[in-house]
Formats: structure tokens, sequence, C-alpha cells
């Protein structure tokens, strides 16, 4: 009998791995091209894997020298961290609110937070565009911030009322009788309690922020206000587009949500599960 | 206050700018009369659709065997829900390159197997432009099925399990009685989030196709951007905008009480 379960595990590993081989497959190839020469890639016979002989760093070396990469990263991590930060702060006061009251305003923010939530960005551009070039803004590293917090806030405020929705108001209660005023019950009792929603929040938020395209697309069109997906794309309006460059490029800014993933998963799913289904 | 600006702004402003011409419903006549919206509406149903069916199916079956998986549960689980952190922009430009017409690995891929005999031009035939852009769109969505999915199959008693096999129930049955009921709310809420979000896609059609070939791929997100920014008609791309806003928001009243049940 434990037999047969051992093998049942195995069978599930071994689709497990073929299912990965597949669905990662993408990821694979982006990798791959970037680390093989021009005449293998444009080959009408393609290897397929990676062959050690020719694996060069020619096209990173390339795309740095050709590309401001320096400075597209720079200025995806500043907008990154900027809006991760806003969009924190904010989410937490609010998801707090949302939690604990119930007024008819309240219910009434909730709606509109949730139909914020699907506002296409095509239409919130729009405004945003207006608005930013009355105020001087169109092309600065603020004006995607602001865009950005305007787009993820809606989205970890739910996620932050899910985590305070389960934490019992009796525990607030009880620092209150001790005699802590309410900002001290938050912030020493409530707030180390959403550690984990707090990491999910900034997960999401940078990850939101990191892969923006559409607002840095068209409130900062001036190159040196570009984010590196702005980057990437211009690419493919290229005459001959340069694969290896271009996978090279890719391969460069997915490494570091890679690593945010890595080690910060636990908490994403959590936070996203927290506040997407109430268990 | 400050949180729900986002919304408010989207609409005043919006009547701002067409406030600097004189008043008037021009624009939603217009539009409404306009075969090129309904065109639009169409293609974004279409896109919505099959992509967060497809994405849901991979997600669903991706789910079911995480979920049963012992060893390597933790690496194999993060290396399943990687694609949700890649930027749509790097999918779509990774997409590209593979369906690529000349030297795209699926092209290959599909020669070797003896399903064409002469390569596809995937993104310049109006035809399959639809479903080249549906491929990454699944890619990058899936995650998300897996990840909700298997959150509440985890809340599944095994004991359940165990129980209907003495009885002797088979596996499509322990699916169909135990497993989708146990997953059925998850799987419905998942499906509307995501097609939600596929609904405003733009990263992943613009950078491909910005809407072409000949509108083959031109959503409403992406006709509304082109209106915009391409020919400057701002008052008839927010007429159009304020229509999505408008379908969205019939969407969210009609689901509403489901969602509210679920979330608070």
């Amino acid at each position: 009998m434990l037999q047969m379960r051992d093998k049942k595990g195995y069978v599930r590993i071994a689709v497990a791995i073929f299912l990965l081989v597949f669905l990662l497959f993408p990821i694979y190839w982006m990798v791959h091209t970037s680390l093989m020469p021009t005449s293998a890639i444009l080959s009408v016979e393609p290897k397929i894997l990676l062959d050690p002989t020719l694996i060069n760093f020619f096209s990173y070396v390339d795309v740095f020298i050709r590309k401001p990469i320096v400075q597209w990263f720079r200025n995806s991590l500043v907008v990154t961290i900027g809006s991760a930060t806003v969009s924190v702060v904010v989410s937490l006061f609010a998801g707090y609110s949302l939690s604990r009251y119930s007024t008819f305003g309240q219910q009434l923010m909730g709606y509109i937070l949730l139909l914020s939530r699907m506002l296409p960005g095509a239409l919130l551009v729009i405004p945003l565009y207006i608005i930013f070039s009355r105020m001087g803004l169109i092309n600065s590293l603020i004006a995607l911030m602001a865009a950005n917090v305007t787009a993820i806030i809606p989205f970890t405020t739910w996620m932050m009322k899910g985590f305070f929705d389960g934490i019992p108001t009796e525990l607030e209660e009880s620092g209150l009788i001790d005699g802590c005023s309410w900002f001290d019950s938050f912030y020493y009792i409530v707030l180390p309690l959403t550690v984990p929603g707090l990491a999910a929040v900034i997960i999401y938020s940078a990850i939101l922020s990191w892969n923006e395209y559409l607002f840095a697309r068209t409130l900062a069109y001036d190159p040196g206000a570009w984010i590196f997906t702005v980057g990437i794309a211009s690419f493919v309006g290229e005459h001959s587009v340069s694969w290896s460059g271009l996978m090279a490029a890719g391969t460069i800014f997915i490494i570091p949500i890679i690593f945010l993933f890595f080690f910060l998963e636990p908490y994403l799913v959590r936070g996203l599960t927290a506040g997407a289904i109430k268990e | 206050m400050t949180f729900d600006l986002s919304f408010r702004i989207g609409h005043s402003m919006s009547f701002q700018s067409i406030g600097e011409l004189p008043y008037g419903l021009g624009n939603y006549t217009q539009v409404l009369q306009n075969d090129q919206t309904w065109e639009s509406l169409a293609k974004s149903l279409i896109y919505t659709v099959s992509s967060t069916l497809s994405g849901f199916v991979l997600g669903l079956c991706t789910a079911l065997l995480l979920n049963k998986l012992g060893k390597f549960k933790r690496l194999i689980r993060i290396l399943t829900l990687l694609p949700w952190a890649v930027p749509g922009v790097i999918a779509a430009v990774v997409f590209l390159w593979m369906l690529d017409p000349s030297y795209g690995v699926v092209n290959y891929f599909l020669r070797k197997l003896g399903v064409i005999s002469k390569n596809v031009s995937w993104f310049f035939d109006p035809q399959l432009a639809m479903f080249s852009v549906v491929l990454p769109t699944v890619w990058k969505g899936y995650p998300f099925f897996t990840l909700t999915i298997l959150a509440s199959l985890q809340g599944i008693p095994e004991t359940y399990y165990e129980a209907a096999r003495v009885d002797g129930a088979s596996v499509l049955k322990l699916f169909r009685y135990i497993t989708w009921p146990g997953i059925r709310i998850a799987a419905i809420l998942s499906i509307i989030l995501n097609a939600l979000w596929t609904f405003r896609v733009f990263d992943i059609i613009f950078p491909i196709t910005a809407g072409g070939p000949m509108g083959a791929t031109e959503t409403l997100a992406i006709r509304i951007y082109n209106e915009a920014f391409r020919f400057y008609q701002m008052g008839k791309a927010s007429t159009l905008g304020i229509l999505t806003l408008f379908i969205c928001a019939v969407f969210v009243s009609l689901l509403y009480p489901l969602m509210k049940k679920r979330f608070y």
C-alpha cells in the first residue's frame, strides 16, 4: 500500500515537471535566446537545448552599450519604491477604517473602490494626462508614481481590509480599557499583527508598479524618463528587431521580480487569498 | 478620501475636457451609432471570454496537481506561479519572438510535428492575431486561478475523500461531488476578477499589435487609447471610456451581492 502511494507520488511529480517545462518554456526561451549568438538565433532550425559551446554574453554587453539600460533601471526603481511606499501607508489606514466602521459612507466608499478596480487604465490615463500637463508634471517620475498609486490603492486597500477583518476588535478594546489612546492601541496591538498583510501589500504594489506600462508610456514619453517597460517595448518598433538584445534586456529586468517573488511568495499567496476569498 | 480619487477624476475631468467645447451629446450619438464601437466591444468580449476560460482550465489543472504533491511542493508552486509576476510587456515580447514568422520557435515545433507545412505569420494575419494575443494573456493569467483554487482546495478535509473512496466513488465522482462544491465559489469569483482584469488589458496587446492588423485586436481598452493619444480625440475617447465604465458598473452591480458576501 505504502509503495503504491509512493509510486503515485512520483507520477504526480513527473506530470508536474512535464507541465512546468511546458509552462516555463517562454522564460527559458528568453534566457536561451539572450545567450546565443545571432547566427544561432536567426536560424530556421533553432537548437532547443542550451549548447554550452555557443553561450556568450555578447548581447548583454551590446544592449548595455546601445541602450540606456542603467537609466531605465534607475527610473523603474525610483517609481516602484515611491509608489509602493505611498500605497502601503494609505491603504493601511484606509483598509483599517473600511474594516472597523460601517456607516453608509463607508459602504459607498467600498463600492466606489470596487468599481475603481474595474476602471480601464486607458480611461484613467486621459484625465491624468490632462491634470499632469496642467501641472507641468509630464515626463516626471512623480507623475508616474501618482498615477501608479491611484491604480494600486483600490486593490491594496481591499487586501488590508481583509487582514484587519481577521483581527478581533476585542484586542483593541482591551488596549483602550487599559488606558491606551486610540493611536497607541493601533500602533502597539493591531499593527504588529498585520505584518504579513503589509508584506503582501508591499510585494503586490511593487510588482504592479514595476510592471506598469500604460501610464509610463503616456505620461513620460521623453526617453530620459522612460522606465524599462517602455524601453523594452521600444525595441519592437525598430526596423530590424535585435532579438538577442531584447531578450537580454528582458532577462535583466525580470531578475529583481523573480528574486522578490521567491523570497516573499508565501506572504503574497496569503495576502491575495485573504483579500479575494474569506475562508 | 484620496483613495477614491481615481474614480472621481475619471468622471469629472473627462467632462471638463469636453467642457472646453460646447456641451452636447454629440460624442455619445457618434460613438453609439458607430459600428466600430460595437466591433471593439465584441472583440473585447471574445478576448476576455477566451482568455479567462482557457486560463481557468489551465489554472484548475495545475491547482489540482499541486494540491496532491508531496515533495518539492513549495518549489514547484513558486515556479508554477512565476508567470504572474512577469511584466506584461516582457510576456508580450517573448511571445512575439516565439511566434515570429520566420525564426519563431513555435512555427519550428509545429513544422516538426507536421501540423503546418509552411510558416504561419501569427500576428499579421487578422484571423490569427486574436489567438496570438490571447496566448500570452492566458500564460500571464492562469497563476491567479491556480492560486485561488489551490487555497480553497486546501480547505476541503481529506476525510471527505476517504469516506467517498470507502463507498467506492470513482475519480470523476470525487471531483463532481466533493472537489467542485468545495471550490465552486472561489472558482466563480476568480473568473469574475480575472475577466475584469482581462477586459482592461493593455500592456500585452499594445506592444505587440497596437490594435492591428486592421483593427483585429482592437479591444475597447486599446481603442480608447488610440482615440485619445493617436488621434487626440479626447472627447470621443472619454465617451468610450464612460461606456466601458458603464458596462463594468452594470456587471459589478449585478454581481455585488455575491461578491459582498465573500469579500466582507
